[in-house]
């Protein structure tokens, strides 16, 4: 199976890091806008600013990292 | 619960203020609130102005406290063992299937990516808290062999996500238990 960066190869999943990093900012971010927020809309706002501050800081740490990673 | 012994004589609950002496209720949400699920709003004043009753305590029986605490640990444990289903029991059936979608996602992705599922007795203190976090997922940890067949591989980055994904599953789930449990038992709307 293969949609966008997900690979489904005998049961196991190759993805790209950066897809990990989406997948993983979704699902928390659903899950803590549950959490804290007890309206629908406050829930939406909360999880896409939860969302896009995952990804914008993972990928701001990652840069920073990229000088020593090799 | 503080009780405030200054003059005014008010004694809080959560949010709401009391006064122990006419028992009515100055704030605009009550703590306890299943306590109050079978009173009618008439009741409740009737009750509430009566003098002399000793306050809430007095209003509210033992059993009421003590079936609501039941219902919070039945809940609690029912949404540990399978995410999403203490908020069904307490008929939330939205965050229900977010929680079960969310959590679910999570441990199986992990197992897809060939993460490290903690046993009971790693004998080391980082391997005791990777199972506690894992054991969160209920019973997704019992899953882990049908989906990890040819068990972990953290050798390579992707299987390393996978423990991170596990792990996370395992904590915002005891979050979600802990939540449940506030639901439950009236402290939380």
């Amino acid at each position: 199976m293969y949609c966008g960066a997900l690979i489904v190869v005998n049961r196991a999943l190759r993805i790209s890091h950066f897809g990990a990093l989406l997948l993983f900012a979704l699902l928390v971010s659903l899950v803590l806008a549950c959490l804290t927020q007890r309206t629908s809309s406050g829930g939406v706002k909360y999880a896409l600013w939860s969302f896009a501050l995952f990804v914008l800081i993972g990928v701001g740490v990652a840069w920073l990292m990229y000088p020593v990673s090799r | 619960m503080t009780v405030n012994e200054v003059p005014g004589k008010e004694a809080t609950f959560g949010e709401a203020r009391v006064n122990q002496e006419s028992g009515s209720q100055t704030g605009h949400r009550r703590d306890f609130g299943i306590l109050a699920g079978s009173e009618t709003p008439a009741e409740q004043t009737a009750a509430g102005h009566a003098p002399g009753d000793g306050g809430i305590a007095a209003r509210h029986s033992f059993g009421s406290v003590a079936g609501r605490s039941a219902l919070a640990l039945f809940a609690a444990i029912a949404g540990w063992l399978v995410p999403g289903l203490g908020y069904l029991l307490l008929g939330r059936w939205g965050r229900a299937l977010v929680f079960f979608a969310a959590v679910g996602g999570l441990v199986v992705t992990g197992y897809l990516l060939r993460g490290n599922v903690f046993p009971p007795h790693s004998g080391d203190p980082f391997g005791t808290l990777g199972f506690l976090a894992d054991a969160g997922t209920g019973v997704f940890y019992y899953f882990s062999r049908m989906f990890e067949a040819a068990g972990p591989d953290v050798s390579r980055a992707a299987g390393d996500y996978g423990t991170r994904f596990i792990a996370a599953a395992g904590v915002v789930n005891m979050l979600a238990v802990l939540d449940v449990v506030e639901i439950a038992t009236g402290r939380r709307s």
